[in-house]
């Protein structure tokens, strides 16, 4: 078991490298050292600023401090993402961290809703979300983890500024015996016998050796793209979006909506994340379907706020490398794979990586099979978020533009297609054991874009109607009156002292 | 879809299957006729003739409304806590496969990984003595889970011995209470739509009984699902045992557990009921066993590729034969009930909720037959590994990791506790786990036992626990 530690080296110090070199030092500290190689020369994306509630699990498993987080990242809560206009214009839904009701008699809740609906009483879904009533109401409060309590049905994450992430982790990782190397890789040295990377030149004409390389580089995908030419699997046209224009600007007065919000623009959509200090915005384009100009013509004449730099480009595609783990190189991140920002997903999938790297990492030489293992994994959980996104255009009537026309008649993937044929039918999702998006979030997704159940679960067919739309008034009569109760989210933001 | 839904079933085969699915829809869906046709039973159907549950019959005795109690005290069933395994694999010590938690995490650490690495330096007592359940197991106690969650009796569980004749007669009468129509008939043909659907089922005295869905829990002859079509996979690559020879025998000490013996040829079962024991020696045709051969049960390991074809549904042995071993066969009809039930569509059968109920059905039973299978592995039988089975061994022996798989009804737990208890032992543990102290692990551990083998003496017998509780609801 005493087994000689590996060194790791990560190469990129943004997000994800900071990210994965955090957990390895904290969490493997006996099987691995850590060293990661940075330069200040190349700016990171630091796009990312929305995340999904798995974060908290990242921080408590490294054992950081929420507030001291919340504070040096500027971050506020998010209870969900709000898309306005995808459907069809003027449409606007919550995809809330949360649940929609809960189950009885061993029926999940939204059978009961669909079965008031064909009496057309029931109300929107949505009501029966406690984080979605919040969020409208711009109201917010922790969790409480009394089942009885309304509050418990929630999650939450955050919004932050990304580019103050990777900080925070470095300060957090040097504690934990993370050394940094400032310098630029100029070139990989490769084992002649087993094409595994050996070591990293600098420009300053170190040679960085290693076990392990992480490759969080970014779109560059320097050793897993560059060196290894990793196969890249194309998905842009499913995700036909490619560019980004982000702009940030100054904070509107008053509160501060605990939402992320995505609306549809004529070549793609554009993103709003209010964090405390400033809101971040960006039109994620596809360039077949309008001109840099246009796109930054179009975010500057969206903002609410004083804009707080100029519009800047990011230029990307959607896919993912065929294999994360090649060889001895681990990709994180943008590294491996892109998909576009539209579900908060990035930082999501470099946890993902970082989890299943902890889970598998070598124990003597990296087994094959562990390898298989983890792609598979990432594999999963691209495919399904994949999916997920594609419905978001795919679900749509609008008619409006020559992209918003490509996106709802192109071919979507066989898997996507079973789910909404499944869903169609009575409103039944297919469950997953683990991963990301169950129930509630394919439930918002598909309803709040007009795909509409035809049926119901006959086991509803026995509930008196009346008695039955009494129930369903009491529990929306509840969540209306309990948020009510609930401090605004700037109030909450300052009771903890994070403002 | 309400003007389209189902208003009527047929079901094929008035056995435990047959009356569970009967039961289960008539409490799910009571504005519909179900009408139950008892033929006669086959004694190859398995899930109606063994006395096995696993923990999931008391989800499905909830959902239809049946009282444990109550079946306790009509000598319907009876607790078991664990199945002791003797001589398995062969030559071993004496292990018991139990339900709940083993040990306590540490961190986010799962017990298991810090318990591989004391056992393999040979500081650790097998891995069922920090169960609670198998702590009782081993010392004939019980009680029911407390509900207490500090308590080490709050994370343990238990399943049901059913006495098959009995428990079908509670069902039978919980069915005639729901207004199932029972009749007695033999199966003769189907007419069948240009669809290929079935129209009617035709019985040997010429009645015609028409639904709007057809199960068929007719056993593995599957006669109906037959008639509409469909494939059978034979797993016999990967279990070997295709003969069964049930017995019984006088009463013994009741004890919280069944008992399954490993031997030279196949394996024998002991499970004490209420009044009488109940025996069974499986084994394969391939390893003949002179004197019993001919009085043998003969079945065939497999399932069909679609238990759901247009409006025919194969349900329990009709849909997937199995060995007895850890007691699938009940379970797995009762999980596809409720599958049905989470899945019904509407009077056309649509193949898109067909589909899923298939899809979802397949990756379930090829997960049980995976369970099985690594028991006769790890027994020295000659199988074919299937894939999925290779890669659980693979992640488990290499660093205790236990890979998910969405469909499996087998929790964690349940894996764990077999491939423990069977001597796979992983080489090494996780880095992560690695990275807890064996020091401190090796303390907690202790006293984690010290704490389990003290509850035992605290608890009364089987016996007398189950007197007591006789006597308290009378």
């Amino acid at each position: 078991m005493n087994q000689p530690a590996k060194k790791v080296i990560v190469v990129g110090g943004g997000t994800a490298g900071w990210m994965a070199a955090a957990a390895l030092g904290k969490m493997l500290p006996h099987a691995c050292s850590v060293e990661l190689i940075e330069s200040a020369e190349i700016g990171i994306v630091g796009v990312g600023e929305a995340t999904l509630p798995h974060l908290r699990a990242y921080l408590q498993t490294l054992g950081l401090d929420e507030a001291e987080f919340m504070t040096a990242t500027h971050a506020t809560y998010k209870l969900g993402i709000e898309f306005r206009d995808f459907g069809k214009p003027g449409d606007s839904y919550l995809h809330p961290f949360g649940d929609f009701g809960r189950p009885l008699n061993g029926v999940p809740f939204l059978q009961y809703w669909l079965r008031m609906r064909a009496l057309g009483q029931g109300g929107e879904i949505f009501e029966y979300s406690m984080a979605n009533v919040m969020a409208a109401a711009k109201r917010f409060a922790l969790p409480a983890s009394d089942p009885a309590s309304l509050l418990s049905t929630i999650g939450y994450a955050y919004q932050f500024d990304a580019t103050r992430f990777g900080p925070y982790l470095r300060e957090f990782a040097e504690g934990r015996g993370v050394k940094r190397t400032e310098g630029r890789i100029v070139s990989v040295e490769r084992d002649s016998e087993t094409g595994d990377v050996a070591a990293v030149l600098l420009e300053s004409g170190t040679r960085v050796e290693g076990d392990l390389f992480v490759d969080c580089s970014g779109f560059r995908s320097l050793l897993l793209g560059d060196t290894l030419g990793e196969d890249w699997e194309d998905w842009s046209h499913w995700l036909p979006c490619d560019r980004a224009m982000a702009l940030p600007c100054a904070s509107p007065p008053g509160e501060i909506e605990p939402l992320t919000r995505a609306t549809a623009m004529a070549a793609g959509w554009r993103w709003r994340i209010p964090l405390q200090h400033r809101v971040g915005n960006g039109y994620v384009y596809s360039s077949a379907h309008l001109s840099d100009d246009d796109a930054a013509a179009a975010i500057l004449g969206a903002v609410e706020g004083e804009p707080l730099a100029d519009p800047r480009l990011l230029r990307f595609r959607a896919g993912r490398r065929k294999r994360s783990w090649s060889h001895n190189v681990i990709g994180v991140g943008l590294a491996s794979g892109f998909l576009e920002p539209l579900e908060s997903t990035s930082i999501y999938l470099v946890q993902a990586a970082i989890t299943q790297l902890l889970e598998l990492f070598p124990i003597r030489d990296i087994e094959p099979a562990d390898r298989d293992e983890f792609n598979a994994q990432i594999d999963y959980e691209y495919d399904r978020i994949r999916d997920f996104l594609i419905l978001h255009y795919h679900a749509s009537t609008r008619d409006d533009s020559e992209f918003w026309n490509y996106v709802r008649h192109m071919p979507i993937p066989d898997s996507l297609a079973d789910k909404i044929a499944l869903f169609r039918r009575a409103g039944r999702i297919q469950r997953y054991a683990h991963g990301l998006f169950f129930e509630p979030s394919w439930i918002a997704v598909l309803i709040g874009q007009g795909v509409m159940p035809e049926g119901w679960d006959q086991r509803i067919a026995a509930a008196p109607p009346v008695e039955l739309g009494q129930a369903l008034d009491r529990l929306r009569g509840r969540i209306a009156v309990e948020v009510r109760a609930l401090p605004g989210h700037r109030q909450t933001l300052e009771r903890r002292n994070l403002l | 879809m309400s003007d389209r839904a189902i208003r009527s079933v047929a079901i094929l085969g008035g056995g435990i299957t047959g009356l569970s699915a009967a039961v289960a829809f008539a409490r799910a869906l009571p504005q519909v006729v179900i009408t139950v046709i008892e033929t006669a039973p086959d004694p190859a159907a398995l899930a109606d003739r063994l006395p096995g549950s696993m923990t999931s019959v008391h989800r499905f005795h909830a959902s239809v409304g049946l009282d444990e109690a109550a079946l306790l005290r009509v000598g319907a069933a009876i607790p078991r806590l664990g199945l002791r395994f003797e001589n398995w694999p062969a030559g071993s010590e004496t292990w018991f496969h139990v339900h709940g938690d083993h040990g306590a995490q540490t961190g986010t650490i799962a017990f298991h990984q810090l318990w591989a690495r004391a056992r393999r330096a040979g500081q650790a007592e097998a891995y069922h003595r920090y169960a609670a359940a198998a702590v009782l197991a081993e010392a004939g106690r019980f009680v029911h889970p407390q509900g207490d969650p500090g308590s080490p009796l709050a994370a343990f569980d238990y399943a049901l011995r059913l006495d098959p004749d009995r428990y079908r007669e509670v069902l039978a009468s919980l069915a005639d209470q729901l207004r199932v129509v029972r009749t007695q008939g033999s199966f003769a043909g189907v007419d069948r739509h240009g669809d290929g659907s079935a129209a009617a089922l035709l019985l040997g005295d010429g009645r015609r009984i028409e639904a709007d869905l057809y199960l068929d829990a007719s056993g593995p002859a599957a006669v109906l699902a037959q008639a509409i079509g469909g494939e059978f996979e034979d797993w016999s690559s990967a279990l070997p045992c295709d003969r069964l020879l049930l017995g019984e025998g006088p009463p013994r000490a009741v004890s919280p557990n069944d008992t399954i013996v490993g031997g030279a040829h196949g394996w024998q079962f002991v499970c004490p009921l209420p009044g009488r024991t109940l025996l069974g020696h499986v084994w394969s045709s391939s390893d003949p066993v002179p004197d019993r051969e001919g009085r043998a049960l003969i079945f065939r390991p497999g399932r069909r590729v679609d238990p759901w074809v247009r409006n025919v549904l194969a349900i329990g042995d009709a849909a997937v034969a199995l060995d007895p071993l850890h007691w699938p066969n009940l379970h797995l009809a009762q999980s596809g009930i409720a599958r049905a039930l989470d899945l019904l569509p509407g009077r056309d059968c649509h193949p898109v909720e067909v589909a899923e109920y298939n899809r979802r059905s397949r990756e379930e039973a090829q997960r049980m037959r995976d369970f099985q299978a690594l028991h006769y592995l790890r027994a020295g039988a000659s199988i074919e590994i299937p894939d999925s089975l290779a890669r659980t061994l693979q992640q488990f022996e290499s660093r205790g990791r236990l890979p998910t798989y969405d469909e499996d009804s087998l929790p964690d737990e349940i894996w764990l506790s077999a491939l423990l208890g069977l001597g796979v032992l992983p080489r090494e543990i996780q880095p992560l786990a690695a990275a807890v102290d064996s020091v401190a692990a090796a303390t907690r551990m202790a006293e984690m036992r010290a704490g389990l083998a003290q509850l035992s003496a605290r608890l009364p017998g089987f016996a007398e626990y189950l007197a007591r509780a006789a006597a308290s609801k009378n």
